[in-house]
C-alpha cells in the first residue's frame, strides 16, 4: 500500500517537476521534494528493493513526458548550424601513436592503478583476519567504481601527460592505504 | 580518449575536453555497447524467449510439489543411466515467466512435468545464445565477462561524461525536436534518453561491471592470500560446500528439505533446489529461495541428504557485503518487481541502443559536414545497428528450421561479419533506412509465422509474437518513411536538409554549438 502510494506521489512529483522546469520553481522545487519524500519512504518500508523501484518508476515517468513532448513537438525543418566533431582519426604514425598511448593510460594502466587502491582497502578492511564478506564485496565494488572515475577525470584532461595524474594518485592513496593496513 | 590528441593546437575548454572524451569513448566502445544493450534489452525476459523457443512444452504451473521434485531425481538419473554421473544436479522451480520445472546435471537438461516425469529435453540454445552475447559475447567466459564488464565501465565513464559535456542538458531536459532538423533530433534523442536513464543506467551499468570485473577481484584475492584458490574468495559470499565424501549413498531427501522451507521460512518463494555430488555419502541439498521485495537473488538454505536442515549461508541477513553482492544480479537484469519493472529495463535498454546508435551517427553526420568521406563508415555504422537485430533475427529462424543444435555462435558473427564486410567494400548496397525496413518485414514475418505455426500456444508466447508483429511494424513503417517523425509535406525538406549535409553540398558559415 505504502509502495502504490509512493509511486503514485512519484508520478505527480515527475509532473510538478515538468511543470515547473525553466520558470515557476515553485512548481518545480516541490517536485523535487516529493520526489525526495517518495524515495525515502520507499527506502524506508522496502529498503534497496524500495528504492531501486522507485527509481525505476521514476525513470519511467520521466521518459513518459519526454517522449510525449517528442510526439507533441512542432515541426520545424530549418537547419540548425552544428559544431564540428570534436574527435578526428588521426592521420598521421604519430597521432596513431599518441592514441595508443592514451588508450594504454585510460584503460590498463588505470584499471591497474583502480584494482591496486581497492585491494588496498581490502587489507585495509580485513587487517590480518581471513577473507571475509565485507571485504571482498568492497574490492569488487570499488575497482570499477574507482576506474570509472579515473576514466572521467582523465577524458577531461588536456594531455597524455597530465592523463597519468588520476591513476598516479590512485595508486599513491592504494600504496598509502595499503602502508596504513 | 582524444583529449590533447587531436590536431588542434588551441587550448580545449572543459566542455570541449569532456567532449571530446565523451565521443572518444563512445566510438572506441560504441559498437559492443550497442550490441550488449540490444541483448540486454532482450534478455529482461529470457524466460519468455525460452517458453517462445519451445512453446509446446508440458507445463506445470506455477508450482511442483515437493513429491514431484523428488520423483524427477531419480527419474533424470535413470534417463542419464549412459552418461557419466553428475557432480551437481539442479532444479529449476517453475515461475510466472517459466511455468516449467527443469531438471539439470552435468550432462543435459530435461523438462519435467508436474509428476515429476522427464517430459523433453531443454533446448532453448537460441535463448542462451542471446544470453551469452550480453553475458560475454560468446568468448571464453571468463575474459569475456572481464571484457564486458570492461565495456560497463566504460558506459559509466560515458553516461557521466555525456552529462559533462553538455551544459544545457539540464536545461533542455524536457525538450525533443523530434520534427526538426535530422541532427537536432538525433543529438535530443540522444540527450534527452542519456539524462532521464541516468539513475538506472548507472545502476545497471555498475552492476553489470561488478559482475565481470569480480574475476579479476577474486583472482587477485586467491592469489595474495588462498595460494591460487578462487573457491574461498567466493565461499566469503555464496557460502561454503561441505568436505565430499565419495561413498555411495541413496537419492536425497529433497521433498522433505523443501517441505521444511514452506514450513520455517512460509514468506519465502523456492527457485533452485541444488543437489551436490548426488547418491554419495557427502551429497548435500541447497534450496535457494526468493524473499519479496528484496533485491537479493534469494537465501541459501542447506540440508544433508536425510533432508535435515543444517542452516542458512546469510544472504538475507548476513554481513551487509554479502547482501551488496547478492543483490547486484537482480538489479542488474531487472528481475526484482515482475513485468512493469521488465518492461521499464527492456525500455532503458532499447534507450541505451538509441543513444549508441545516435551518438556515432552524430559524429559521422558532423564528419560528413566536414566534408570528410563518411560513405563507407556509414554503411558499417547502419550495419552494426540494424545488421545485429538482422542476424538476431536470422539466427532464432535457423534455430526453428534447423533444430537446436546448429552453431549459431559462428552462425551470428560469420554473418555479421559479411555484412560488415559488405558495407564496407560496396556501402551503396547498405541504406540505413532499407535495412530498418529489412528488420521490421523480418519482424512481422517471425511473429506471424511463429504464432500461426504455434497458434495453439499459451497467451505469454502468442503476446511475444503480437509484439514481435508490432515493433516490426513501427520499423517497416519508418524504414519507409523519409523522415522519423515529420509530416508528409515536411519529409522533403527534413531529406533535403539532410542531403545538405553531404561533403560538398553543405552551406558553409558559422558553426553554432547546439550541444554537441
Amino acid at each position: 500500500m505504502a509502495i502504490g502510494l509512493a509511486i503514485a506521489a512519484l508520478a505527480v512529483a515527475v509532473v510538478l517537476v515538468r511543470m515547473g522546469w525553466g520558470g515557476r520553481k515553485g512548481l518545480s522545487g516541490a517536485g523535487w521534494t516529493l520526489a525526495a519524500a517518495s524515495l525515502s519512504v520507499m527506502t524506508w518500508s522496502s529498503g534497496a528493493w524500495g528504492l531501486a523501484t522507485g527509481l525505476t518508476a521514476g525513470a519511467v515517468f520521466a521518459l513518459a513526458i519526454v517522449l510525449y513532448a517528442g510526439a507533441v513537438s512542432p515541426q520545424k525543418t530549418t537547419r540548425r548550424a552544428m559544431a564540428g566533431t570534436s574527435v578526428r582519426l588521426p592521420t598521421s604514425y604519430e597521432g596513431i601513436a599518441r592514441r595508443i598511448f592514451v588508450f594504454l593510460l585510460v584503460v590498463p594502466v588505470s584499471f591497474a592503478a583502480a584494482q591496486w587502491l581497492a585491494f588496498a582497502v581490502n587489507a585495509a578492511m580485513k587487517g590480518g583476519a581471513p577473507l571475509e564478506a565485507n571485504s571482498v564485496s568492497t574490492i569488487m565494488f570499488l575497482q570499477p567504481v574507482v576506474w570509472a572515475i579515473l576514466m572521467v577525470w582523465q577524458m577531461v584532461l588536456d594531455t597524455p601527460r597530465q592523463m597519468l595524474v588520476p591513476p598516479g594518485l590512485a595508486a599513491l592513496l592504494g600504496l598509502l592505504v595499503w602502508i596504513a593496513a | 580518449m582524444d583529449s590533447g590528441m587531436t590536431t588542434s593546437p588551441e587550448k580545449k575548454s572543459f566542455v570541449k575536453r569532456a567532449l571530446s572524451g565523451h565521443a572518444a569513448i563512445g566510438l572506441l566502445a560504441g559498437g559492443l555497447i550497442y550490441l550488449i544493450a540490444i541483448t540486454g534489452a532482450m534478455i529482461v525476459v529470457h524466460d519468455r524467449w525460452q517458453r517462445w523457443e519451445q512453446p509446446g512444452v508440458t507445463e506445470t504451473g506455477e508450482y511442483l510439489s515437493p513429491q514431484a521434485a523428488q520423483a524427477s531425481l531419480s527419474r533424470v538419473i535413470a534417463r542419464e543411466q549412459e552418461m557419466p554421473d553428475t557432480e551437481h544436479l539442479y532444479i529449476r522451480m517453475p515461475t510466472e515467466d517459466l511455468p516449467r520445472a527443469v531438471v539439470t546435471t552435468d550432462n543435459k537438461a530435461w523438462y519435467i512435468d508436474g509428476e515429476g516425469e522427464v517430459a523433453e529435453r531443454e533446448a532453448h540454445t537460441w535463448t542462451e545464445f542471446v544470453m551469452a552475447l550480453h553475458i560475454n559475447l560468446t568468448l571464453p567466459i571468463i575474459w569475456g565477462m572481464i571484457l564486458v564488464g570492461a565495456l560497463g565501465v566504460a558506459l559509466a565513464a560515458l553516461l557521466v561524461s555525456g552529462v559533462l559535456a553538455h551544459p544545457r542538458i539540464i536545461r533542455d531536459a524536457f525538450r525533443l525536436r523530434t520534427r526538426h532538423d535530422p541532427q537536432l533530433a538525433r543529438a535530443d534523442w540522444h540527450n534527452r534518453l542519456g539524462v532521464w536513464t541516468l539513475a538506472p543506467m548507472l545502476a545497471i551499468t555498475l552492476t553489470g561491471a561488478f559482475i565481470g570485473l569480480s574475476y579479476v577481484g577474486a583472482g587477485l584475492l586467491g592469489q595474495a592470500y588462498e595460494g591460487g584458490d578462487l573457491e574461498p574468495v567466493y565461499e566469503t559470499i555464496f557460502g561454503a560446500e561441505p568436505v565430499h565424501d565419495p561413498a555411495p549413498a541413496p537419492l536425497p531427501d529433497i521433498a522433505r528439505a523443501m517441505e521444511t522451507v514452506t514450513e520455517r521460512f512460509p514468506q519465502t518463494v523456492p527457485t533452485y533446489v541444488v543437489v551436490h555430488d548426488p547418491m554419495t555419502q557427502g551429497q548435500f541439498v541447497q534450496i535457494i529461495a526468493e524473499h519479496p521485495q528484496r533485491l537479493i537473488y534469494g537465501e541459501t538454505y542447506s540440508f544433508n541428504g536425510a533432508g535435515d536442515y543444517l542452516g542458512r549461508v546469510g544472504i538475507s541477513d548476513g554481513e551487509i557485503g554479502r547482501q551488496a553482492a547478492a543483490s547486484t544480479y537482480r538489479l542488474h537484469f531487472g528481475n526484482f518487481g515482475g513485468l512493469p519493472v521488465e518492461l521499464a529495463y527492456i525500455a532503458f535498454g532499447l534507450a541505451l541502443a538509441v543513444i549508441t546508435a545516435t551518438g556515432t551517427t552524430l559524429w559521422l553526420r558532423k564528419r560528413a559536414r566536414k566534408g570528410y568521406a563518411t560513405e563507407r563508415l556509414d554503411a558499417m555504422w547502419a550495419m552494426t545497428i540494424w545488421g545485429i537485430p538482422i542476424v538476431l533475427v536470422l539466427t532464432a529462424w535457423m534455430r526453428f528450421l534447423t533444430g537446436p543444435d546448429i552453431p549459431l555462435v559462428a552462425t551470428f558473427w560469420i554473418t555479421l561479419c559479411a555484412g560488415l564486410a559488405l558495407a564496407a567494400v560496396r556501402p551503396a548496397f547498405v541504406r540505413s533506412r532499407f535495412v530498418m525496413g529489412a528488420l521490421g518485414v523480418l519482424l512481422v514475418l517471425t511473429g506471424v509465422l511463429h504464432a500461426g505455426y504455434f497458434f495453439d500456444s499459451a497467451g505469454g508466447v502468442i503476446a511475444l509474437d503480437l509484439a514481435l508483429v508490432l515493433s516490426g511494424m513501427v520499423l517497416t513503417y519508418l524504414g519507409g518513411a523519409p523522415n522519423w517523425r515529420g509530416s508528409r509535406s515536411g519529409r522533403g525538406h527534413a531529406e533535403a536538409t539532410e542531403r545538405s549535409n553531404l561533403p560538398g553540398q553543405h552551406a558553409t558559415g558559422n558553426l553554432r554549438s547546439t550541444g554537441h
